[in-house]
């Protein structure tokens, strides 16, 4: 099985750690407000499902809303596989931000 | 289900998704993508949030499960070889890269014209609230004939129809404070800094909020709603103070009613959009009028804010909730002002005019701007229609003669195993992607020729159309459909042969297509013609105008406009008037001098009912000037009878009438006229004079009886008779006096002679994109002329060949290829002329003073194709029979 995470999937499966469940429409959401630039829905779905098939995150049917034309969303979560990789994928980064030297000028 | 979304993305983008996603997942997504198009629409805007979910649809194409299923929606793309495509336009480059050229030039036409009948046609679609404000029209009737019907209320209306209708959400009215007034505004106390201001009106505090102005300085809440109150534009905020904050600057507007208001800017507001019924730079607050005297025994307050009945000099706009029943607003306001109506007969009608519809219907009393002339506006995408028409018509004729020469090419692919779906889809293929290729084309000339005719077709803005999803829809559906159709043809006749008789050489050219491709000639040659006989009526009117004689000389005569600070003068206003005059009287180049209400070249707005009598059926409807009494000497009208004005004061109830007035009295010499009684509105005045009939507003109207009158006080107009001196020292010496006399008011003059051509200017600008359009399409149809000749001289070559041989000249078989095209020419001016002709003579039956259709109209347009046409046709024609036949006949 592939553990690795591609620099898309680390990004969406940070937002649904720390949503502890989300849907598509709400990672698009935040993606733009965090990363500050335009995502297009299908590659977030895109994401989702491949990160469903590396078994990282499960899904189950949520509830239909007025404002999605009374269709169900389909909500996701993270599994104890997506923490850890997301956590270690962070942390290998992390240490070795840490050796980075200083920019000068 | 529950309530649906409230922002819905367009119905195509949804269908893209649902093509695109796979079965499973099509809930999900659909779910999520509304819920984002909705926030979108929320935080980036409606056209940010259409354009992001078209992105969102593209790319949804990752989505798809390929399988079965899918190579059946998509499967005719295994059909198409584009490589085969570009080998067969790089076969015929020249006929290909003409047919795109020409398709592309159509297009170029025809978005120019299409755009700007639309933008025309869509006034106030900036205005997300158009949809619910109407402007309270008001009409006066007798009985049941119209007296008049405005643009304006009475002052009662809005704050009335707030009070008492139901569904009445929100009301805003304007009163045009430089309507009968010169309004000057002063920046401080400096007085050389002082401005004419036309568009300058009075708004309630509402007007902002209803009319959804843009402020780019202030806040659009509380603005207007304290007397002293003013917000500029952007140009004037430049104007003003060359683009530095305005915000609590002071501004001073004086009138020539000596009105005097100091007023400080509250808001700068973004220009509003020219595609508006209204046109303002400058806004005072309403309140600003209560401050003013009172008129009579009305307090200022009352005359602008509680007159039902009388007096309308407001525009007034209400905002209705949906689905409001219009009489149920109207019933309510005709109520309360026709209680207040005494003359027996009289009464009042209302009716709430969509603010999307003003701009395109009939003008009323009051309006702001001239409206569009519907029938031009048709006329026009008629225009660009046939324009399209011929370059599509030479689209399909190459398609079709192209297409002819490649019969072998299809049967060998038939030989190969190649089916005749697969032919069919080729070829459709090919000419819808030649199509988007003289598409592509066509916008690139579009958006290079642009700058030339916003001339004469402006709008706002160079891709205004394709920020409308409607239109946008519609240009791409005739670009696909006419790629289809043109492709249509040779798909289905060349697809259908029997590969056999194709290689074999027994197939020919079939007589059917022959005869569609004399047709499309025909047409071609016909709406030329018809073209050319339109330009040149046009043409021809309009120099007819011009040129007339007016019965009058505007030449060399200088127009001021009264001054409208006076109160920077310290003795009283009519001394400074005859000052200025006697001042003007000194200079060696001033001829004459004369004051009036009615400037020549503009309409004549005032009427009075004249009669000799004191019995109504002797009534006669006339339009009334005042004058000062050296008007007809200055304009040099002749006198056919009695005397010129003597001084303004003693000739107070002495009139002069135009001929047609007379004869309209019934008197058919105008010595008769002379020292008769006239009874005119409420009083009795003498008849001392008899002008000539001259065109007072433009050749466009019919003269009408006209009556002049002296007076001396709220003439508006000075008129100065020049002779001699440059205009540049003339008008420098005139400006001196002109602002030692009136210090604080601009110097603002214009000449009479060219007021006078303004009023072509409409036609003028159809004239030319006629002009323009006539050419282009001549040019389409000359470049379909000679692809379709080179194509028929190359499939007769051994004829020509034979001929030669048997001792045929050169000129012998020029004439004898051409005799086929000019019989078609003439064939098509024969059916085009009368047709041409009949449109113009519509066209013409709007001006009273018009030109004949003479011979040159019968003959002339028919005879420039023939010769435009035998000249495109000739260069391959002659080339053709200079060959050596035995290159012609070697050819196999």
């Amino acid at each position: 099985m592939n553990h690795t995470l591609g620099a898309l999937e680390e990004v969406i499966i940070l937002l649904v750690l720390r949503e502890e469940e989300s849907y598509g429409a709400q990672l698009v959401k935040l993606y733009v407000e965090h990363m500050k630039k335009e995502i297009t829905l299908p590659a977030v779905v895109m994401v989702l499902k491949r990160l469903e098939k590396k078994g990282m995150l499960k899904s189950r049917m949520g509830e239909p809303s007025a404002e999605r034309g009374g269709r169900r969303k389909v909500m996701y979560e993270a599994t104890e596989l997506g923490y850890q990789t997301a956590e270690e994928a962070i942390k290998a980064k992390t240490q070795i931000w840490d050796m980075v030297p200083k920019f000068s000028k | 289900m529950s309530a649906k979304s409230p922002h819905n993305p367009p119905r195509l983008i949804c269908w893209l998704i649902r093509l695109f996603c796979r079965g499973g997942y099509q809930d999900e997504v659909m779910g999520d993508f509304l819920e984002i198009y909705d926030w979108r629409v929320q935080t980036a805007g409606l056209r940010k949030a259409k354009l992001r979910s078209l992105l969102d649809a593209l790319s949804a194409i990752r989505l798809m499960r390929i399988q079965n299923n899918t190579t059946v929606k998509f499967n005719f793309l295994a059909m198409i070889s584009f490589k085969v495509t570009l080998r067969s336009f790089m076969r015929n480059k020249f006929q290909n890269a003409t047919n795109v050229f020409g398709l592309a030039c159509g297009f170029m036409v025809f978005l120019a014209i299409f755009q700007y009948v639309y933008y025309e046609k869509h006034y106030e679609a900036f205005n997300p609230q158009a949809a619910d404000v109407f402007r309270v029209n008001n009409t006066l009737l007798r009985d049941s004939t119209i007296v008049y019907q405005s643009a304006e209320s009475p002052s009662a209306i809005a704050a009335g129809a707030l009070e008492y209708a139901p569904h009445v959400l929100a009301s805003a009215k304007l009163h045009h404070a430089a309507g009968t007034n010169t309004c000057v505004i002063t920046l401080g106390h400096d007085l050389a800094s002082s401005f004419n201001e036309k568009k300058i009106y009075f708004a309630t505090e509402d007007f902002p909020g209803l009319f959804t102005l843009n402020f780019l300085e202030g806040t659009p809440d509380h603005v207007l709603d304290q007397p002293f109150e003013v917000i500029i534009s952007r140009s004037m905020q430049d104007k003003y103070f060359q683009g530095a904050s305005a915000l609590g600057k002071m501004l001073i507007l004086d009138d020539d009613e000596e009105n005097h208001e100091v007023l400080t800017v509250s808001g700068v507001f973004e220009d509003y959009p020219g595609n508006s019924h209204l046109e303002f730079d400058i806004l005072v607050s309403f309140k600003t009028l209560f401050t003013r005297d009172g008129r009579g025994d009305l307090t200022a307050r009352q005359l602008h804010d509680e007159v039902w009945e009388g007096r309308p000099d407001y525009h007034t706009y209400l905002k209705l909730a949906p689905n409001t029943v219009h009489s149920d607003v109207t019933s309510i306001l005709e109520e309360k002002t026709n209680a207040l109506v005494n003359y027996p007969g009289y009464h009042y009608a209302y009716d709430l005019m969509p603010l999307s519809t003003i701009y395109t219907s009939a003008e009323l009393r009051s309006e702001v701007k001239s409206h569009a002339d519907v029938s031009r506006l048709n006329t026009l995408l008629l225009l660009g229609g046939f324009v399209l028409l011929l370059a599509w018509v030479n689209f399909i004729n190459l398609t079709t003669a192209t297409a002819m020469g490649r019969a072998k090419e299809s049967g060998m692919r038939k030989v190969l195993g190649g089916t005749r779906k697969q032919l069919v889809w080729q070829f459709l293929f090919e000419s819808v992607f030649t199509g988007l290729l003289s598409f592509a084309l066509g916008l690139f000339l579009f958006s290079f020729s642009f700058p030339y005719f916003n001339d004469f077709l402006p709008v706002a803005e160079k891709w205004y159309i394709w920020h409308n999803i409607a239109p946008t829809a519609m240009i791409l559906s005739i670009v696909l459909v006419s790629g289809i159709v043109a492709g249509i043809y040779p798909a289905l006749v060349l697809s259908g042969f029997k590969p056999v008789a194709v290689l074999k050489g027994t197939f020919s050219t079939s007589k059917n297509g022959l005869l569609v491709r004399k047709t499309l000639v025909v047409l071609q040659a016909g709406i030329s013609v018809f073209l050319i006989t339109g330009l040149l009526g046009i043409v021809k009117q309009v120099d007819f105008m011009i040129d007339n004689d007016l019965g009058m000389e505007p030449e060399q005569v200088l127009v001021i406009s009264k001054p409208g600070n006076l109160n920077m003068q310290k003795e009283q206003t009519q001394d400074v008037k005859a000052l200025f005059k006697a001042r003007l009287a000194d200079k060696p180049f001033v001829k004459g001098y004369a004051v009036t209400d009615a400037l020549p070249g503009n309409r004549l707005r005032k009427g009075a009912d004249i009669n000799l009598t004191e019995e109504e059926a002797n009534e006669v409807k006339s339009r009334v000037i005042y004058v000062e009494y050296d008007y007809l000497d200055v304009l040099n009208i002749p006198l056919v009878a009695g005397r010129d004005f003597r001084t303004t004061e003693v000739d107070e109830k002495a009139v002069i009438l135009n001929e047609s007035a007379v004869a309209a009295l019934g008197l058919t010499k105008p010595e008769e006229a002379i020292s008769k009684r006239l009874y005119e509105g409420d009083e009795w005045v003498t008849i001392i004079g008899v002008i000539a009939d001259y065109h007072h507003t433009s050749l466009k109207t019919e003269v009408v009886p006209m009556m002049a009158r002296t007076r001396n006080r709220g003439l508006d107009y000075y008129l100065i008779k020049m002779e001699g001196g440059t205009n540049e020292s003339n008008l420098a010496e005139m400006e001196e006096v002109f602002t030692s006399v009136f210090p604080g008011n601009p110097f603002e003059y214009l000449f009479l002679d060219n007021h006078f051509v303004k009023n072509y200017e409409q036609e003028q600008r159809f004239g030319r994109s006629f002009g323009f359009f006539a050419l282009i399409a001549i040019l389409i149809a000359a470049i379909g002329l000679y692809s379709l000749s080179s194509f028929i001289t190359m499939s007769r070559s051994k004829e020509i060949g034979v001929r030669k041989v048997l001792g045929a000249g050169a000129m012998t078989i020029v004439n004898h290829l051409n005799k086929d095209f000019i019989v078609l020419i003439l064939l098509a001016s024969l059916i085009a002329t009368p047709l041409s002709l009949w449109a113009l003579d519509g066209w013409l039956t709007a001006f009273p003073y018009r030109i004949s259709l003479g011979l040159l109209f019968f003959i002339g347009p028919g005879l420039a194709i023939l010769g435009i046409s035998l000249l495109s046709v000739s260069i391959k024609t002659v080339a053709a029979s200079r060959i050596s036949p035995v290159n012609l006949l070697r050819r196999e």
